[in-house]
């Protein structure tokens, strides 16, 4: 079928704010650093959370939209970074390697937040939840980007993820497979099938919304 | 070679996000030329895009970085308490679990072996031949073994049964 064997120049990659581009190589000043940090120096560590932070910050909060929550799980990330440091293969680029334990956190998040609202006796009617424009009030007026936020809640995770990586953060897709770990042909597909996903739902929603004013209309 | 519809319907979906190799982008170029379903296809795949893309600057999402104060101070102080008094790990000890183990199988054995030597001298139906009186030079445990019923079942041996004061005259001494 499709081969995939050369990686995308013109992508953009994982880095963080201030740091140039350049491809599946750390640059020079990341890797000093990197160094610095598995030797235990802290301000060394402390420089790498400052470059990547907000970055870190932002693609969680495409999951978890809840500001202080998202930054509680970045420092969680970062913490689990130090603690793993020694583990972290220094001829690889941090930034990957640090997205993917942030993602798996969030991940955890929440399926624990799903597995506490299954078993809880009552839960927080509507909250943590977008609202749905097509079904809601019509005379609220939802802003489109909303309605675009309702439409991609509702495309699986795994697909989900690869959308938000690549067309919402811009990273490249040998990054998004680094990040979570799967190869790049997964990740290719994957991304194919979740545009098509996003499509088909947004169509849906289309279809419920006219309906909905044709029976406005009638009655 | 050339692609069907469905094939160059996947190409289409990378397209809209600039994800096509230079091969893969020859291929579509020249399918969508004679194909006017694929080119509406990609019209409409493109629409679908740009409203996606409408999040990618949603003021919702942007951190702004005045209001949105760095975690390293508060990550610094947790590193430097987690470096003062490091978490205890706990190991899971074998050797509390192979002991009790130990002792427990020990144990099931010493009452195995009790009960099963109380059962030697004690007629599990609880009863006893009444007319038998063995001469001294038998032992106990002989004269047990000719009075089990099914071992030994004289049809003359007269059964009756003990009361639970009783106790029956062939026990030892040390019983
Ligand atoms: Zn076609």
């Amino acid at each position: 079928m499709w081969t995939m064997s050369e990686s995308d120049a013109e992508d953009q990659a994982i880095e963080s704010e201030d740091s140039p581009e350049n491809g599946g190589v750390p640059s020079e000043s990341e890797v000093r650093l990197v160094h610095a940090a598995r030797n235990g120096d802290n301000d060394a560590f402390g420089e790498l959370v400052q470059r990547y932070e907000r970055r870190v910050l932002k693609v969680i909060r495409r999951f978890i939209p809840d500001l202080e929550m998202a930054t509680d799980l970045v420092q969680e990330s970062f913490l689990r970074a130090f603690e793993r440091m020694d583990q972290f293969d220094p001829s690889r680029r941090f930034g990957p390697w640090l997205f993917r334990l942030a993602v798996n956190l969030t991940y955890d998040h929440l399926r624990k937040v799903r597995r506490r609202g299954r078993w809880a006796l009552f839960t927080d009617a509507g909250e943590d939840r977008a609202p749905d424009p097509a079904v809601s009030d019509p005379r609220r007026d939802l802003d489109l980007s909303q309605e675009v936020q309702v439409v991609l809640a509702e495309i699986p995770e795994a697909y989900r993820t690869v959308l938000i990586l690549r067309d919402l953060e811009g990273f490249c897709t040998s990054d998004v497979a680094a990040v979570t770990d799967r190869s790049e042909a997964t990740i290719r597909w994957r991304l194919a099938e979740a545009r098509k996903m996003f499509r088909e739902a947004w169509e849906r929603r289309e279809r419920r919304a006219d309906k909905a004013r044709l029976v406005q209309r009638d009655t | 070679m050339a692609m069907n519809c469905s094939e160059v319907k996947h190409l289409i979906h990378l397209d809209v996000g600039d994800d096509l190799r230079a091969e893969e982008d020859l291929q579509l170029s020249s399918h969508m030329e004679q194909c006017s379903d694929c080119r509406s296809y990609h019209a409409g795949m493109s629409s679908a895009m740009a409203l996606l893309l409408t999040l990618r600057d949603d003021p919702a999402m942007v951190v702004d970085s005045v209001n949105t104060k760095s975690v390293w101070p508060s990550l610094s102080r947790e590193i430097q308490r987690r470096k003062a008094s490091p978490r205890v790990t706990r190991k899971f000890n074998l050797q509390v679990v192979a002991l009790s183990v130990c002792s427990f199988s020990l144990a099931v054995v010493t009452m195995v072996q009790s009960l099963s030597s109380m059962r030697d001298y004690r007629d599990p139906a609880g009863f006893v031949p009444a007319q038998t009186v063995f001469n001294q030079s038998q032992t106990p445990q002989t004269k047990m073994l000719q009075f089990r019923p099914g071992v030994n079942d004289d049809p003359s041996a007269v059964r009756t049964a003990l009361l639970p004061h009783e106790t029956p005259v062939w026990l030892p001494q040390s019983f």
